[in-house]
């Protein structure tokens, strides 16, 4: 009596022989609108709006060739989330304290998102910061006209918290209410030295079927359903925008960013 | 059946030399005993049998007696039957497959039993000239007996075998069961117990599910293998093994963007079928099939990864007509 594996193995070779693709994949398609892997090399993040803005505009992310400015933009081989890749991108921020025009370390997907999609990004915190004021890392923006560059405005932005010593965690704020929204868990941890998935369901609607729903390394931390910005515009940043952090530089990396039609989720493949 | 199985006996060396018909200036028996356009059989390869089972002394007095009005045997080939006439009193054999020689004999037994059935029977018990003289003529058998004993064999089965019609296919394991309807199309090849069979079916694309994945699923099956066929009546049941193998195209219909790759299965098959009329040229048959693929393709999407596999077995149900070449 043959062995299963024997048998699969004599298939195998019968494949083989037959010049044959047993077992071969069938990629059917992706739900993947957009993804950055930052593994193509430089500091160009070609999939990244052109213009890379600082927080609320005020200002362009420094050039990080340039050693005088204090926060930078870089891809780096130092840390990079397993499984896809080798590289992430490192968003370094210094002088937070005088930071009293928002200016940090952007990536921006400056509109041209579909009305509703999920967004994934994965974050890797080298040490815990003591975050005195605020520190985003994830945003969305709206316009009240979506044709209007000047009605662009502030929705949501993820903050980074340290509730106590050492300890890092998340709060969302609302710039509709101007008030932080309560999540599902208080204080839900963030992993220092590790990696953590942020990922959001964002809807743009001005009626009630608007939503925001967020999952920190796939686990449900808000979900919230209201007016959020007006259809037809839709913006996502992946930030490090600090103010009043400790210790400086503090450094992010970013990996694997991603807008899909489904969830991506912890194991969720966003290149081939 | 002693008669029918003695007759071949008796066409070997012991009755060569009467083989051929006396002609009238050496013999007694009237001219061309047996007549006829016939090709098939020819009247000279039903003299050669009848000399066989009747002795030719009988021959001479039936054929030239009073109560001949038309001192000869006709026979008549009709195309997928023929004719014999004897004294009077003829038959007709339907036999389509038109074997000659198989025609002379029955023919020839036929003329024997109006002629001399009492000389037959001692033929039949006879194993060697010269014979005891049978004590009273038996009656002549009636017409219908002779049908039933001499009842014509099945021909062989057709070389080629052309079988079509509508099939039905379906894969087992999956999430969602997807029925792919088509045609189907199937040559055997062989007249014996065994023959080559070659396939191939063309099925419509179905909608199924892998992993959650809404797919439409297109499969082009083909398989070759060999065909084992036995009989009960008139209905021949087969059975076929062999390599099964598919094209296979899955198209995603959920997703934002969507390919169409096609892969392919490699495995084994197995079959059961019947077909009734089973040496008719057209006949109506049923088959049932499985196809089992040890390492069927993988289906896959982003951000999913893998969502599945094709089915590992597929069964399908073919129905039809059959064509014999």
């Amino acid at each position: 009596m043959m062995e299963p594996n024997a048998i699969r193995s004599l298939f195998a070779v019968g494949c083989l022989a037959l010049a044959s693709g047993c077992g071969q994949d069938l990629n059917v398609g992706s739900d993947v609108l957009w993804s950055s892997r930052f593994e193509v090399g430089g500091n160009s993040f070609p999939e990244w709006t052109s213009s890379r803005f600082g927080f609320g505009g005020a200002g362009p992310v420094p050039d990080p060739t340039t050693p005088d400015q204090p926060n930078t933009i870089e891809v780096s081989g130092e840390h990079f989330h397993p499984g896809q890749g080798k590289f992430a991108v490192k968003l370094t921020i210094s002088d937070t304290a005088d930071n009293t025009a928002g200016i940090g370390a952007s990536l921006v997907q400056n509109g041209g998102l579909p009305n509703q999609a999920y967004y994934s990004a994965w974050y890797y915190l080298p040490q815990s910061v003591y975050v005195g004021f605020y520190w985003v890392i994830m945003k969305f923006r709206l316009r009240t006209v979506p044709d209007d560059q000047n009605t662009a405005q502030e929705l949501f932005d993820v903050n980074l918290t340290s509730p106590s010593a050492g300890v890092m965690s998340l709060r969302l704020y609302d710039h509709l209410t101007g008030t932080d929204q309560l999540l599902k868990l208080s204080n839900p941890p963030v992993a220092v030295n590790a990696w953590f998935q942020l990922e959001a369901f964002y809807r743009a609607a001005a009626d009630n079927t608007g939503q925001l729903t967020l999952w920190l390394d796939g686990k449900l931390i808000l979900d919230l359903a209201g007016p959020t910005g007006p259809a037809g515009w839709v913006a996502w940043d992946v930030v490090s925008v600090g103010k009043s952090l400790n210790p400086e530089p503090a450094v992010l990396y970013v990996d694997d960013c991603a807008i899909s039609k489904t969830r991506i989720g912890l194991t969720g493949l966003i290149s081939e | 059946m002693l008669l029918a199985m003695r007759v071949p006996a008796h066409a070997g060396d012991d009755t060569q030399k009467s083989a051929a018909p006396p002609s009238s200036e050496t013999s007694d028996v009237p001219p061309d005993p047996v007549v006829g356009a016939s090709l098939c059989p020819l009247p000279n390869a039903v003299w050669q049998e009848l000399v066989t089972l009747v002795p030719s002394e009988h021959l001479v007095s039936r054929l030239r007696g009073p109560a001949t009005a038309r001192p000869s045997i006709q026979v008549e080939d009709l195309g997928t039957a023929f004719r014999i006439s004897v004294l009077d009193r003829a038959r007709e054999y339907r036999e389509e497959a038109r074997d000659c020689a198989y025609r002379a004999k029955v023919a020839a037994l036929f003329a024997a039993l109006i002629i001399d059935p009492a000389a037959l029977l001692n033929t039949a018990l006879c194993e060697r000239p010269p014979c005891e003289p049978a004590s009273a003529p038996a009656p002549p058998a009636p017409p219908a007996q002779v049908e039933r004993r001499t009842a014509p064999t099945i021909p062989p089965r057709p070389l080629v075998r052309i079988e079509f019609g509508p099939a039905v296919v379906t894969g087992l394991g999956g999430e969602a069961r997807a029925a792919h309807w088509g045609g189907v199309l199937r040559i055997a090849l062989g007249r014996g117990t065994v023959a080559a069979v070659l396939g191939a079916a063309g099925l419509w694309p179905a909608e199924t599910r892998i992993g959650g994945l809404r797919l439409q699923q297109w499969r082009l099956p083909m398989d070759l293998g060999i065909r084992a066929t036995g009989s009960i009546s008139r209905i021949d049941f087969y059975g076929e093994l062999g390599l099964a193998f598919a094209l296979l195209s899955e198209r995603a219909l959920d997703l934002a963007s969507a390919r169409s790759p096609i892969g392919m299965e490699l495995g084994g098959r197995v079959a059961l079928g019947a077909r009734l009329a089973r040496w008719a040229r057209f006949a109506p048959f049923l088959s049932l099939q499985a196809d089992f693929f040890p390492d069927p393709p993988s289906v896959s999407s982003l951000p999913e990864g893998a969502a599945g596999r094709t089915p590992y077995v597929w069964i399908g149900a073919y129905v039809g007509a059959s064509w014999g070449i």
